[in-house]
């Protein structure tokens, strides 16, 4: 809005005011970055975004929002967070010190507690942070992962995988939900070869983790049941640097050792699965010259302008790709912004993609 | 003539003006659908539109129009149409746009409006929306402090 245009709203004393129907309807539509920047104009702005209904109507309408960045994990020092909209990274709060797992706005984090681990879900958009209860058994642990999806429901699930006391090779579902403040136990062990929960993706009511032979698993959170789903035929799991979901659809990027031009360039296959009965298609193969000479990761897809850009990792940098026009550009160096934060290869399992949700945790 | 005779209905603005249009097209608006299923249906039928002025219900009736006849575009096509129509409203009749949609249950222009405003104020500072919408900060400095701690995170 220019100068004049303001001014011609301000200087209306005929300038209409909203009533509180209309303010919902046009606050419904704003991101929620500006929705939480608006809660101290006043306080019937601060009730209406706090309302319970208005949280529903807009999580109904912005049901699929791309990511508003990272969170990366420090087990060294606590978390940064690395905004895509202007790359500054952020320490983000103490009690966030080693996050398990994100989901559409919620963490899962986990802190040691005098006698054991504690768990935690926390919206870091609103503060909020609850402290889960105790899981029925004191096993070894695998992964705690949450399951959210605000345009659906606005409960939650947290699915853990625990090993069994009795064989390692057994594996054993725990199930969390928001609803019931409790965790249950869900079917009975099983064993999936192979499986690594180092990373998971929550992605069309599943929880997919990466492992196996040609395939992943899929364990569906309404069904409560473990499958295995191909993987694309040509890629190799070893090659495989990417695995995360946007926009509905599920991403993989593995590097074409086959395709590279030179022996200078890196070429990435990305691929997507739209549905799980849709198979994977390849959308994109990019020959990273840009980057040559340097180890790098990806460590997400997101859209920008309905246009794929690949967020890459590199020690001390976090770079932008944009796939269609193939430019580079810096979202976080840590000389500019001074902060620690080293990342290597393995930062596909200590960065976490982030979205702000006003979902409360509690109802 | 050949063919059905079209049904009108006389809409009055606050102001005073008559416009004369299509039954279908004036029953975009749910308050004057359930105004005309309530009255039984007269041949000439006049329908007083309170709080919205001629300026504003002429392009109120422009958009009822267009959508009365949207099965016969494609839906990109009214798409493109909604976009231009919008972006063409300045902000005052933007803002009454949103309150005749509002007062005559006209739920796409509703949204259409809402999305806009919204595209417009969402980079917007507390202080910024304040002014926009006549708003007074009834927070003490404390209590403001408080919540721009709380939410400072957030402020990237």
């Amino acid at each position: 809005m220019d100068e004049k245009a303001k001014k011609t709203i301000l200087a209306a004393s005929r300038a209409p005011t909203f009533n509180q129907d209309m303010m919902l309807e046009i606050f419904s539509w704003l991101p929620v970055k500006s929705l939480l920047r608006f809660k101290c104009s006043c306080k019937t702005l601060q009730a209406l975004i706090s309302n319970p209904y208005f949280i529903h109507l807009h999580s109904c309408r912005s049901p699929h929002s791309s990511i508003n960045g990272f969170f990366i994990d420090d087990p060294n020092s606590s978390s940064t967070f690395i905004s895509l909209s202007n790359g500054a990274g952020i320490a983000a709060e103490k009690r966030m010190n080693s996050i398990l797992h994100s989901c559409n706005g919620l963490l899962c984090c986990s802190k040691a507690g005098s006698e054991s681990q504690n768990y935690f879900i926390c919206n870091p958009a609103t503060k909020e942070c609850i402290q889960l209860p105790q899981l029925t058994r004191n096993s070894l642990l695998c992964c705690m992962n949450i399951a959210y999806d605000p345009s659906t429901s606005s409960n939650y699930k947290v699915i853990c995988v625990w090993r069994s006391n009795f064989s390692t090779a057994l594996l054993q579902v725990e199930i969390y939900s928001s609803l019931t403040n409790s965790w249950r136990i869900s079917g009975v062990p099983f064993s999936a070869p192979k499986i690594s929960f180092s990373k998971a993706v929550f992605w069309n009511g599943s929880m997919n983790w990466l492992g196996g032979e040609g395939s992943f698993y899929s364990f569906g959170v309404e069904e409560e049941l473990m499958k295995t789903v191909p993987l694309p035929r040509v890629l190799s799991l070893q090659n495989c640097m990417y695995f995360g979901e946007a926009q509905q659809s599920l991403h993989l990027v593995a590097i074409n050792n086959h395709h590279a031009s030179r022996s200078s360039t890196t070429c990435l296959d990305v691929f997507q699965m739209k549905s799980f009965s849709s198979g994977w298609s390849i959308i994109h193969r990019i020959n990273l010259s840009v980057v040559r000479n340097s180890a790098f990761h990806v460590i997400g897809l997101v859209k920008e302008q309905g246009e794929d850009v690949l967020i890459l990792s590199m020690p001390n940098r976090v770079l932008s790709y944009h796939v269609k026009e193939e430019t580079l550009g810096k979202l976080y160096d840590e000389s500019l912004h001074g902060l620690h934060c080293v990342l290597g290869l393995d930062s596909l399992y200590r960065v976490h993609p982030y979205s702000y949700t006003l979902c409360p945790l509690t109802l | 003539m050949v063919g059905v005779k079209k049904k009108m209905v006389t809409l009055v603005s606050s102001d005073g003006v008559e416009f004369v249009v299509e039954k279908r097209v004036a029953e975009q608006s749910l308050f004057i659908k359930n105004a005309l299923n309530e009255g039984g249906v007269e041949e000439k039928v006049m329908i007083p539109i309170p709080k919205v002025t001629s300026d504003t219900l002429s392009s109120v009736l422009e958009y009822c129009e267009k959508h009365a006849s949207a099965t016969e575009f494609q839906e990109n096509e009214i798409e493109e149409w909604d976009k231009e129509y919008i972006e063409k409203a300045d902000l005052d009749l933007l803002y009454y746009l949103l309150q005749a949609s509002y007062s005559m249950s006209i739920m796409g222009l509703m949204e259409l409006g809402a999305k806009k405003v919204a595209s417009l104020i969402r980079g917007k500072s507390p202080q910024e929306i304040r002014e926009l919408f006549n708003i007074k900060n009834d927070f003490t400095p404390e209590q403001e402090e408080e919540i721009r701690r709380e939410m400072q995170w957030n402020y990237e």
